[in-house]
């Protein structure tokens, strides 16, 4: 028993001394899109000022020759960590959730689209 | 005989080495930041001249850089995985108990998919890439319990330039006088992750270090 006793002491002082963290951070406008209460926006009929009063002011706005988009964009930075003695790690995702509404002139909605990676519902 | 004699020195090789380690080394550390998921280009079924843009939004989701071009728009989608390894050295042979040294090496696997869309919303250009960029080495002194990197990293973990655009009037001012030109506007082109800033209409802005590290991370 007690030739076993330094190797187990030893290997409990390499691998017995752990500390994790584990993190989050949200960042961007509320993701309201993934909201089901939300009404599913229609092409051809749904207008920009719907799409505002729905989720509110875009991350961005950008105007092509005769369309205009808005980019709405939530970003959640997930980490984790494990501090041994003879092996740490630490692992940061950011998952990007994003919507995007493309207008025509008359401000009515031609194309739109959602990420394929999502949160949930901040709001 | 000689069995029992190969078991002790096993044995004692086995305490040797874990006092070894024990006392002297701080192991190997790994760094990961993943910035979105890989893009699924198999399976978006994009054809030149056919697809249109609102086939290309639904099967892959809003682009990560979008803006308009003459006669049409750029949508770039992008993944990035950066991995740092390090192996570190406790400090306490020459008496620092409480320190180590980190060598590290950091990989970025990466993917761009790039489209060209025209004016009637059809697909003119695509490309996908997919590859390992080698994004250097560091050395690094730390305390042997922290986990720290030790290869500059920030320029493939700037926010994207959607969080930015709202503050670009709180900018330094040769930035703001050139916000006309600016990349991030989404009328003037786009740049990838990791493009250095002395390049095109970044150098209009004339980003030093200190403020890079302040503003948008380009």
């Amino acid at each position: 028993m007690k030739k076993h006793l330094l190797p187990a002491l030893l290997l409990a002082l390499a691998i017995m001394q752990p500390g994790c963290a584990s993190f989050e951070r949200n960042q961007g406008v509320a993701n309201a899109w993934r909201d089901p209460s939300v009404a599913a926006p229609v092409i051809g009929q749904t207008t920009e000022s719907d799409i505002i009063q729905a989720l509110g002011p875009p991350s961005q706005v950008i105007g092509l020759r005769d369309q205009t988009v808005f980019y709405y964009l939530t970003e959640r930075r997930e980490g984790k960590g494990a501090i041994l003695l003879l092996y740490n790690w630490v692992k940061e995702d950011t998952i990007y959730d994003r919507a995007i509404f493309f207008f025509d002139r008359n401000g009515v909605l031609r194309e739109y689209g959602f990420s394929k990676e999502k949160i949930a519902p901040t709001q | 005989m000689a069995s029992v004699k190969r078991k002790l020195h096993l044995r004692s090789s086995v305490v040797a080495l874990l006092a070894l380690v024990s006392l002297t080394g701080s192991g190997c550390t790994i760094i990961g930041n993943r910035y979105g998921e890989p893009i699924d280009v198999a399976h978006a079924g994009l054809e030149e001249g056919v697809t249109d843009v609102g086939r290309i939004v639904e099967r892959l989701g809003p682009p990560t850089h979008l803006s308009a071009l003459p006669g049409g728009m750029v949508m770039v989608y992008e993944y990035v995985d950066v991995t740092e390894r390090q192996l570190g050295i406790n400090l306490n042979i020459i008496g620092l108990d409480w320190f180590k040294v980190a060598f590290g090496r950091g990989l970025a696997m990466r993917e761009a998919l790039v489209l060209v869309v025209d004016d009637a919303g059809s697909l003119r250009t695509k490309e996908f890439r997919s590859w390992t960029e080698d994004i250097g080495k560091g050395f690094g002194f730390q305390l042997f319990f922290a986990a720290l990197p030790t290869v500059d990293k920030r320029h493939l973990s700037g926010p994207p330039e959607q969080f930015g655009w709202g503050r670009a009037a709180l900018d330094p001012l040769p930035v703001t006088l050139n916000a006309g030109q600016s990349i991030d506007s989404g009328s003037h082109g786009i740049e990838m992750r990791g493009t250095p800033s002395s390049l095109g209409q970044r150098t209009l802005e004339m980003r030093t270090r200190g403020r890079r590290k302040k503003g948008s991370g380009n």
